[in-house]
């Protein structure tokens, strides 16, 4: 890739120009390489395998074992998409995602505005006490929240049963069980809100609020006509970005409630999600891969259309800023 | 919001909600400390004590002497450390070229990655179990690095993408008509230029590494091979075991990564709003 950039006078301009787009590409395959084959094995592959797998019967007893199976085109399918639960499960999955992001939104926003208050003391130590929960690894996070919410030994209800409330069982609760896991991920998404919106504040040229001062508009008209518009390139990626991570959430749910509780018998608990329901289907218990490919995929048009909104809504957004 | 003065009051106000926040924040995090200090099952009681009584180290020093935590905290460091590095060398050169070259099949590319972001990777154990028993790598660090490396690609790419997208060209250009070649001029010149966000996919390289609990649990095998989270997350099963010494354990775990993340943060707010953000 040693190539200088003034080469030596060309056949013609037209000759030059291609020549020099040439190695670009060249350069850029080279440059790309490395990224192209991670790509390719641990992203595609795996896609196309449960693709693959989606179309099989394949329902082992051991973990992974190979065993037999064999092709059964798009019965796994027509068996998840005929199911209650199913949507069941999308629906309350799409409430917890709108819900839990606009609380990211919410949250984060409000402590941007605070931090971006030149008036306010020690803004630094501020901002460096309220990133602290997403430097601790969810799984730590999942477990520290499971005894935060437990019914005995929990510090929330000690406290509660101190000012006179006999608090519920949250974990052990239906709708209790949903606050809890929407609380757990403000605490760690919150954060990220924050620093976003606080980078997309300090970006906001000071005189629009001079002018909207003499104009005498009120804090929420400045917030409403001035903050908020021009914060949207920033918050637009990341809303949808959130959005998209929220609806795949795992792990976090699965380490703190394992999708319970149970409210009624035969339906998904309260907190199983997504992922949650589709792990606990096919890798609790009966092993159902071929189904779970079938949800994976599922999933992954759903997600899909949702990323293309995304693309969509921040090329607008583009053309308007920039 | 900020060009008229406030007043007391509404300066106080903002002082309040902030005081709520670091509470909202901390509370979580003291309360492991504090909980890592007290003996036994003191912290199985139903009365609110927020410090412990008769603070003890015997927590820390049970899992530091009697489980090989400090061998699974090496693991970790060791596994991150190499993720870091294949992270930074895969996705930092490909945000450049997505960013500065003109090639057929980029916007293709760029649309791609964020659409194979949407596959729901939880879900592919199976699959990637696959790979590592036919590469070889099942029960081995490596084949850990691979699939965290892999894994974070479309994110940090189009977080270092847009990063470059806010370097003008003309400085590469520059040096390329001074006699450097295009990988000096990449290296020498581009490289120094997008230092927040080289830091900014060194931490979430290092986090993707450091926080897998699942993957790590499905494919290690060896318990002298195990992460920190695998090897803690058996401490805290059941309320058997005192939760003292998973909360010793945690903080171990956690220090290096808090550590890393606050001497990292004052780049976070440019590495991140300039790259992932402004796409």
């Amino acid at each position: 890739m040693h190539n200088q950039t003034m080469p030596i006078p060309a056949p013609g301009r037209a000759g030059r120009v291609a020549g020099i787009r040439a190695r670009q590409t060249l350069t850029a395959a080279a440059y790309l390489a490395p990224m192209m084959a991670g790509l390719l094995l641990i992203n595609v592959f795996p896609i196309l395998y449960t693709f693959y797998i989606s179309l099989t019967n394949r329902n082992g007893p051991a973990r992974f074992a190979e065993g037999t199976y064999e092709l059964t085109g798009f019965q796994n399918y027509t068996r998840l998409l005929s199911q209650p639960d199913f949507y069941l499960v999308l629906g309350r999955t799409m409430i917890y995602a709108v819900s839990c992001v606009f609380l990211f939104f919410v949250v984060g926003l409000t402590f941007a505005l605070i931090l971006n208050n030149p008036a306010i003391k020690g803004r630094a130590l501020w901002r460096t006490l309220l990133i602290l929960p997403w430097a601790v690894p969810y799984w730590i996070t999942a477990l520290i929240w499971k005894f935060l919410f437990h019914g005995q030994y929990g510090p929330i209800n000690q406290s509660l049963r101190l000012i006179g409330i006999t608090p519920p069982d949250w974990l052990l609760n239906g709708a209790t069980a949903f606050f809890a896991i929407t609380v757990v991920n403000v605490w760690l998404s919150f954060p990220f809100f924050m620093l976003i919106l606080l980078g997309g504040l300090q970006a906001i040229p000071g005189e629009l609020y001079e002018a909207a001062d003499l104009d005498g508009a009120g804090w929420w008209q400045k917030l409403f006509r001035i903050t908020l518009p021009l914060l949207r390139p920033v918050a637009v990626p990341a809303v949808i970005l959130s959005l998209i991570t929220t609806l795949k959430i795992f792990e976090t749910i699965f380490l703190m409630t394992g999708g319970g509780p149970v409210v009624r018998l035969g339906q998904p608990g309260a907190t199983e999600l997504l992922l949650v329901w589709a792990y606990n289907q096919g890798f609790q218990g009966a092993q159902r891969f071929g189904l779970v490919g079938a949800f994976s995929i599922v999933v992954f048009v759903i997600l899909l259309v949702v990323t293309l909104v995304y693309s969509r809504v921040t090329n607008a957004t583009r053309a308007v800023y920039e | 919001m900020n060009a008229r003065k406030p007043g007391a009051g509404a300066l106080a106000l903002q002082y309040g909600i902030l005081l709520l926040g670091v509470l909202f924040a901390v509370f979580p995090i003291y309360f492991v400390v504090q909980a890592s200090l007290r003996p036994g099952q003191q912290l199985y009681s139903t009365e609110l004590q927020l410090i412990p009584s008769d603070p003890t180290l015997d927590n820390f020093r049970y899992v530091l002497t009697q489980l090989p935590l400090l061998l699974w905290l090496w693991n970790s460091v060791k596994v991150s450390a190499i993720t870091t590095i294949v992270t930074l060398l895969v996705t930092v050169p490909a945000g450049y070229a997505l960013s500065h070259f003109a090639f057929p099949g980029r916007r293709s590319l760029l649309t791609g990655l964020l659409a194979l972001q949407a596959f729901p990777a939880a879900l592919a154990l199976p699959a990637f179990y696959l790979i590592l028993l036919r590469v070889g790598l099942l029960n081995s660090h490596w084949g850990l690095v691979l699939i965290y490396a892999a894994g974070a690609i479309a994110f940090n790419v189009w977080n270092v993408k847009g990063y470059f997208d806010t370097i003008p060209m003309e400085l590469a250009e520059a040096a390329l008509i001074d006699g450097a070649s295009s990988t000096s001029a990449f290296l020498l010149v581009m490289l120094p230029l997008v230092r927040p966000v080289l830091a900014v996919t060194a931490l979430f390289g290092f986090l993707a590494g450091f926080s897998d609990f699942i993957l790590a649990n499905t494919v290690l095998f060896d318990e002298r091979l195990y992460t920190a989270p695998v090897g803690v997350f058996a401490l805290q099963n059941g309320y058997r075991n005192p939760w003292g010494w998973f909360a010793a354990a945690a903080l171990i775990i956690a220090l290096p990564i808090a550590a890393l993340f606050l001497y990292l943060q004052r780049h976070l707010v440019s590495g991140l709003a300039a790259g992932g953000v402004k796409g």
